[in-house]
């Protein structure tokens, strides 16, 4: 009586056992994918190779050399085959790094290495294509299938394509041919945080059998769910930063990963930074790094990135200098494709550049803010500081967004009116801005476009707030523009459903602005896109705007696509030259001062602490651990005490890290104070938290004082 | 009329997806209902909040007219599934083409609907579930 219904799948079988039936030799051969993971069920069998492939013939000959045990290997439809445990393969079928590892030493080739080796299928029939027997969901272009090649061939890679080529769906396919190939078991993925939910999308769209498993939540949430057994772990920088400890046993250094994929690698462009250094500290067998802008603004940038990719498991970090040998073998590791090269169907990009007068009581405020801003820098006199410039710089720069005292926006009613006819085109737009305030930022735009249904994404939402709203444009066409912080919204992201790109102000740094512009100017896209650059006429932007313009034309003779930012783009004397303004020497600095080195400028705190009383104790150059200095001494009731002091040299001011890594060394048994020495002083977040937590800042101006004080 | 039962223990076991360990039951229910089924029944009638639609799309396949009936509550259907209202403010989700007019499945249709019966075999079955198993 079952006629009338029916199963419509057969009962899922275990994947880890099966009867054994041995079926009658079959006259041909027949192929199947090798491995026995959910990927057979979405295998399909294909025709027997070619027999005139004289290359499979060998294989074949070698795996029938009949001399040892007989080896069943797949689901069916299967191989049968004898397979010698002594049979050598043949080199010349190997990848490279297979071939590398065997001429290390036959003995590390297992049985069940010879017989992936000599049984996988040809690479051509797993990637998509004709003759592929994995499903894909589309097609890729011939270029992403060299990249994919490219990636499956070396253990070690720098993918730097131009943004908006499918770099992503490169690395997700190569990753999902390594683990269907049993090559790669666990990888590690670290990405920016706003990308954690595109990469997961992406990987359920084109390696859909793969196991996933992010990396987020709370630290306990977290500590099971690096342990999950899952194909590819996700992470952030962030996480990934609070997660590697010194501990060997910490979660990302427990295991050596068999593949780790750094998106948007320039993230560890300063070899410096904490998390360039954890992620060299991953123990991996493979290294793959992904970027479009591998060299934002010195030649450091590629060096440091290169160190990640090209290290070996097990080896002494690397150091590059810049050099021929770091070129040498940045040409070797790169992997680079223009978008003009490759995509010349994609439709083309006009990038106008708008100059606006202020309106009249924009012009006031802004005129008003300037005069005062240059009384007050110069009357710092011999204390003043790059960064004071830079203040003033963006205090400026955020009124020619929109006038605070009057909500005056001379860019605004421009891009109003140039919505609305984009509107009634049935046109869509992104709007970027580096401010993501309710004052100035992309609160205040979305709120005065207010007729256009705008919605927002900041770094300040959460990841699924972010989700939802890129959701919602691309999905209801009603929201006519998207205004993004350029920050947390100008890279990763996919928005094809709007061509024209507004840059309300500018960031100084054309590869960031271009990233940006490429969310919309990428695959996908079948308009024509148009980007437009605001700058106030007579004001702060357009004098920055051309002395960089006259740098970058001699910039981009020298390396293709690199870009500088502001503060390290423009020279001191340049920035104080903005405002008429020539930078002081403070009394008793020389020039030599300065200019002093990391080491000059902790011998000068030294100095600092010891005309106050204090014994100070030097910690080794490198290796200290996070602190530079360490002094004590007894104080009136008899007690002592002990500050701990991390010296940053550095042009600009540190970061909240910084503050974190000290905190996070001060001995928890004893009291101790911190000082955090900085010559350009620190961000607003790392002083937050540094007040919060009872450090001490020391910035150039702290310094200065406390000299003069000890005379 | 023939009355059949079996029960199916659903652990909640974290290695489920949610509502995964759910569906895999109905199924197992279902199997085991029509496997004793004497006679090949001319409508099969499911309540709508306990079988998911994709037992009938994606793991069973049914040669009768088959419908997932909904009450006042509107639920989401499947996408192969089409929707026929009845008074009564319910609906009535059907996994493949509605039985035509002149068909013995719409006749027994008609007449459970013409008596508001449609409901009455559920809520007697639940009725007699709970005696039997509200001790445990």
């Amino acid at each position: 009586m079952s006629d009338w219904w029916r199963d419509r799948k057969p009962p899922r079988r275990s994947t880890w056992w099966h009867r054994r039936r041995r079926a009658a030799p079959e006259p041909a051969l027949r192929w199947a994918v090798l491995q026995a993971t959910p990927s057979v069920a979405r295998a399909r069998p294909v025709a027997p190779p070619d027999p005139t492939d004289v290359a499979w013939l060998m294989r074949l000959q070698q795996a029938t050399d009949v001399a040892g045990s007989t080896v069943r290997v797949a689901a069916r439809p299967v191989t049968e085959a004898v397979v010698s445990r002594r049979a050598a393969t043949t080199r010349t079928s190997l990848t490279p790094d297979v071939a590398a590892r065997e001429s290390a030493g036959d003995a590390g080739l297992s049985l069940a290495d010879r017989l992936r080796l000599v049984l996988q299928p040809p690479l051509e029939s797993l990637l998509p294509g004709p003759a592929a027997i994995l499903e894909w969901p589309a097609e890729l272009l011939p270029y992403q299938l060299d990249g994919v090649r490219a990636l499956l061939e070396r253990d070690r890679m720098l993918l730097a394509d131009d943004m908006g080529l499918g770099k992503t769906v490169q690395a997700i396919a190569a990753m999902r041919i390594l683990c269907l190939r049993r090559q790669v078991t666990h990888a590690l993925l670290v990405v920016p945080a706003s990308l954690i939910n595109q990469w997961r999308r992406e990987i359920d769209k084109w390696a859909p059998e793969l196991r996933q498993m992010p990396i987020r939540g709370a630290s306990t949430e977290r500590a099971w769910q690096w342990r999950a057994e899952a194909h590819v772990t996700i992470v952030s920088y962030e996480t990934l930063r609070t997660d590697f400890t010194d501990n060997p046993d910490s979660p990302p250094r427990r295991r050596v990963w068999d593949l780790v994929i750094l998106d948007e690698a320039q993230k560890i462009k300063n070899r410096d930074v904490e998390v360039s250094r954890e992620a060299k500290g991953l123990r991996r067998r493979r290294s793959w790094a992904m970027t479009g802008t591998p060299l934002e603004n010195k030649v450091e940038d590629l060096a440091s990135i290169l160190e990640f990719v090209d290290q070996s498991e097990g080896a002494p970090p690397l150091h590059y200098a810049p050099g021929p040998v770091l070129l040498a073998r940045h040409a070797q590791l790169q992997l680079r494709r223009r978008k003009s090269d490759v995509l010349t169907q994609l439709p083309p990009k006009q990038v106008i550049q708008i100059t606006l007068p202020l309106l009249a009581r924009q012009q006031e405020s802004y005129t008003r803010a300037e005069r005062e801003g240059i009384v007050e820098l110069k009357a710092r006199g011999e204390t003043i500081l790059v960064q004071h410039v830079l203040e003033l710089i963006t205090r400026l720069k955020q009124i020619c967004n929109i006038d605070p005292a009057s909500d005056e926006s001379a860019k605004l009613a421009d891009v109003r009116e140039r919505l609305r006819v984009l509107d009634e085109e049935g046109h869509r737009a992104l709007l970027f801005s580096q401010y993501t305030d309710d004052t100035f930022g992309v609160a205040a735009i979305a709120r005065e476009l207010g007729e256009f249904r705008p919605l927002t994404f900041t770094g300040g939402m959460s990841g699924a707030a972010r989700d939802e709203a890129i959701r919602e444009f691309k999905e209801n066409p009603l929201h006519k523009i998207l205004v993004l912080s350029l920050k947390a919204g100008g890279v990763g992201l996919n928005l094809q459903e709007a061509s024209y790109v507004f840059h309300i102000d500018r960031w100084w740094n054309p590869a960031v602005e271009r990233q940006a512009e490429d969310r919309s100017h990428r695959m996908g896209q079948l308009f024509p896109v148009t980007v437009f650059k605001y700058t106030c006429e007579g004001t702060i932007e357009e004098r920055i705007q051309a002395i960089l313009a006259s740098k970058q034309q001699l910039f981009d003779e020298i390396i293709d696509d690199v870009s500088l930012d502001v503060a390290s783009r423009l020279t001191s004397d340049e920035l104080f030259g903005l405002f008429g303004l020539t930078r002081p020497v403070p009394a008793g600095h020389t020039e030599a001062t300065a200019r002093s080195t990391g080491i000059d400028f902790e011998d000068r705190c030294a100095r600092v602490l010891e005309a106050r009383g204090w014994r100070v104790q030097r910690t080794p150059h490198s290796h200290d651990g996070g602190v530079d200095l360490i002094a004590s001494r007894v104080d009136e009731v008899g007690l002592e005490q002990t500050v701990y002091v991390q010296c940053k040299d550095h042009a600009r001011p540190v970061g909240v890290e910084v503050v974190r890594e000290l905190i996070g060394i001060l001995p928890v048994t004893q009291p101790t104070q911190a000082v955090l020495a900085a010559r350009s002083g620190v961000t607003a977040e790392a002083r937050l938290l540094a007040d919060r937590r009872g450090v001490k800042i020391w910035d150039e101006e702290a310094l200065v004082a406390l000299e003069r004080a000890a005379g | 009329m023939d009355f059949s039962f079996a029960r199916i223990d659903v652990h909640a076991s974290f290695l489920w997806r949610p509502g995964e360990s759910r569906r895999q039951a109905v199924v197992a229910l279902s199997r085991t209902l029509f496997t004793a089924a004497t006679h090949v029944p001319h409508l099969l009638i499911a309540l709508a909040e306990e079988v998911p639609a994709t037992v009938f799309t994606d793991d069973l396949a049914v040669a009768v007219p088959l419908c997932r009936l909904a009450g006042q509550t509107a639920l989401a259907y499947g996408s192969t599934e089409s929707l026929e209202e009845i008074p009564g403010a319910q609906h009535l989700f059907w996994a493949g083409p509605p039985p035509g007019p002149e068909s013995s499945a719409r006749g027994l249709l008609d007449a459970l609907v013409a008596r508001q019966g449609l409901a009455e075999p559920f809520e007697r079955a639940a009725l007699g579930l709970q005696e039997a198993y509200a001790s445990t």
